[in-house]
């Protein structure tokens, strides 16, 4: 083993505590920022029905659940399971305060899950998802 | 049942044959499917755990279920060919070599069994298709559990006595259009090596095997249809007669097959074989049960009447009645109708004519799992975009074209519907068959009570697909 190592060393021109530091920053690098994530709130107006608008009133807040303005977001809605026709690339509206508005017309019955990426203000990504449990038809 | 003489040899085809042919055909096809199982690892880990938007769910879930029953009934076995699992247990087993045999009191499907009805619970109760990394832990659980069996017990233990995809691709096998078998049984007869099962050994070396022979115990000369084959080619390979032909036949007639079978024995004499054709055949039914209104309704009614809001219970409930009491009332009963009418006894009846089903299983399988392969094909396209900007953090694949899902529902219910109605007329003719040599009198009378049952299952699976799909995706835990 210690020969193997010391080949690979001399072909590389590594040591093992370059090598050792390389993996840590890859690991660095792979791990998600240390700063918590937004929060994310969303109220349906009406409640979510197949084939209906409903609109989405969504809230979006900081660690300390100071509202979160000035993000840059789009909303897309999946059927929980996998292979489905999403309901992708829904424009999102600022209302000011942390506040944002979608309008999503759910295709299909059954649980869905709505995904809200983007940017906030300070350059950082937004990923965050919120189920919407039980769309059935509308009665 | 006379069986024909083979039909053509895909082996002498051109292009395909030599393919076939080549030693390293099914490496090649285990590397393909090592690196699609990676993939469905390392996503379901790392990636977003929003099942539509992973590839560890979507190429399970959607892909590769779908393309496993299409490949077993357009071809034949071609994923336990290719199984990944396999390839890193004999890259492991350079370095080890099992010395054990598996035990004698385990040598039937009972141990398979089990576990096909535990992922199948398992499935319903935690909603695999939605869980990401539960799906990676799944996948690596195989690759474990093949490892550790194999490691310890010589063989094909893990293939032929644990592995439940194993047995439902066995089962499905039956009615694919190829099979594995002899060209010339006279040269079968005059050979003294047996290398398609003893494997074919170094001249120099004869304590050295160079081609393995057949793992799952399956001798050439004796081997009756596709149970138990994992069409590994090893066997073509092995014989030093270039003896063995990959040849069409007409699928299902081998269900109908009295004979003694190599590494199996008479169909009608292996009660843990006839359970494992209830279970392929019920479960089709409960797995398709599992996505639509009523079935949730009717689980709330179980937890009610329990008195619990667990819906543990309620799913093993339906379980016990799907698994169960519908297939003892069914089949027991056409066994104890089919068997009066024959003057026979029901036990023969039922342990003969319970493979009957099969075709009708598939055909439900096939219905289910063809319905989300074909609506959601296309996915693989955006999720893959998806992952690679998960994953390097820019768009080298472009942005993930969402719209790319899959033919609409609504083409594809025509497809499912004769998928069931060719199932159905599959074990319609099984049943008449069997009927022929049971009964050769009174052939109808024997097949009418299969023939009923076989039409009582088609009713209640045609209205499954009749009822608007819910992709549930809160298990029985809620």
């Amino acid at each position: 083993v210690h020969l193997q190592l010391g080949s690979w060393r001399d072909r590389h021109g590594l040591t093992r505590r370059r090598a050792a530091a390389a993996g840590l920053l890859l690991l660095a690098a792979c791990a998600r920022s240390g700063e918590p994530a937004p929060r994310l709130t969303i109220d349906w107006t009406p409640a979510p029905a197949v084939g209906r608008e409903s609109v989405a009133e969504i809230r979006l807040t900081d660690a300390v659940d100071d509202p979160l303005p000035g993000a840059r977001l789009r909303l897309d809605a999946f059927m929980a399971h996998p292979g489905m026709a999403p309901v992708s690339g829904l424009a999102v509206e600022e209302q000011g305060s942390g506040r944002y508005r979608a309008r999503v017309t759910f295709t299909m019955a059954g649980d869905w899950v709505v995904r809200l990426q983007g940017a906030a203000p300070d350059g950082r990504a937004i990923d965050l998802q919120q189920d919407v449990r039980g769309v059935r038809p509308v009665e | 049942v006379t069986t024909p003489a083979y039909g053509s040899d895909v082996l002498t085809w051109p292009v395909i044959g030599p393919v076939l042919r080549w030693k390293h055909a099914r490496t090649a096809l285990q590397l393909v499917l090592l690196g699609g199982a990676a993939v469905v690892v390392v996503h379901g880990l790392i990636g977003p755990q929003l099942a539509p938007a992973n590839l560890s769910t979507v190429l399970t879930w959607v892909h590769y279920r779908g393309l496993l029953i299409v490949a077993l009934l357009a071809v034949g076995n071609l994923f336990c060919t290719g199984c990944p699992f396999i390839l890193v247990r004999d890259a492991a087993r350079r370095l080890h070599a099992p010395a054990a045999r598996w035990p004698r009191w385990l040598r039937r499907k009972w141990p398979a069994l089990v576990l096909f009805v535990a992922v199948l619970f398992v499935y319903e109760l935690f909603d695999l298709w939605s869980l990401p990394r539960a799906t990676a832990w799944l996948v690596l659980g195989y690759f474990a559990a093949a490892l550790a069996i194999d490691l310890v017990f010589a063989g094909g233990s893990f293939c032929k006595y644990v592995c439940p995809i194993g047995q439902f691709n066995f089962l499905t096998s039956t009615l694919s259009p190829l099979e594995l078998r002899v060209r010339e049984p006279a040269t079968c007869a005059a050979c003294r090596t047996a290398d398609c099962i003893k494997g074919r050994r170094a001249p120099e070396a004869p304590l050295r095997v160079v081609r393995r022979g057949c793992e799952l115990g399956l001798f050439l000369p004796a081997k009756v249809g596709n149970l138990d084959c994992t069409l590994c080619l090893d066997c073509v390979q092995a014989c030093p007669h270039d003896n063995i032909a990959l040849a069409t036949r007409l699928p299902g007639l081998e269900l109908a097959d009295p004979r003694r079978r190599s590494g199996i024995g008479r169909l009608a004499r292996r009660w843990d074989l006839a359970a494992l054709a209830v279970v392929f055949v019920f479960g089709a039914l409960l797995n398709a049960l599992g996505m639509i209104a009523p079935v949730y309704v009717l689980e709330r009614q179980v937890m009610g009447l329990l008195g619990t809001t667990s819906g543990t219970p309620a799913l093993a409930a339906l379980f016990l009645l799907v698994l169960v009491i519908a297939p003892a009332v069914l089949i027991g009963g056409a066994a104890w109708w089919s068997a009066s009418a024959a003057g026979s006894s029901p036990r023969r009846h039922l342990m003969t004519f319970v493979y009957t089903l099969v075709p009708f299983g598939a055909g439900v399988w096939a219905a289910h799992y063809g319905f989300h392969l074909l609506t959601g094909i296309l996915t693989v396209v955006p999720v893959t975009q998806s992952a690679v900007i998960d994953i390097a953090g820019r768009a080298w694949l472009g942005a993930p074209r969402w719209t790319w899902v899959g033919m609409p529902a609504g083409w594809v219910l025509p497809i499912q519907m004769g998928l069931l109605a060719l199932g159905s007329a599959g074990s319609m003719a099984v049943a008449y068959l069997i009927a022929e040599r049971e009964s050769p009198a009174r052939p109808l009378p024997a097949a009418a009570p299969w023939i009923t049952v076989t039409l009582l299952l088609l009713v209640a699976a045609v209205w499954m697909l009749a009822q608007p799909m819910e992709m549930r995706a809160v298990g029985a835990l809620g």
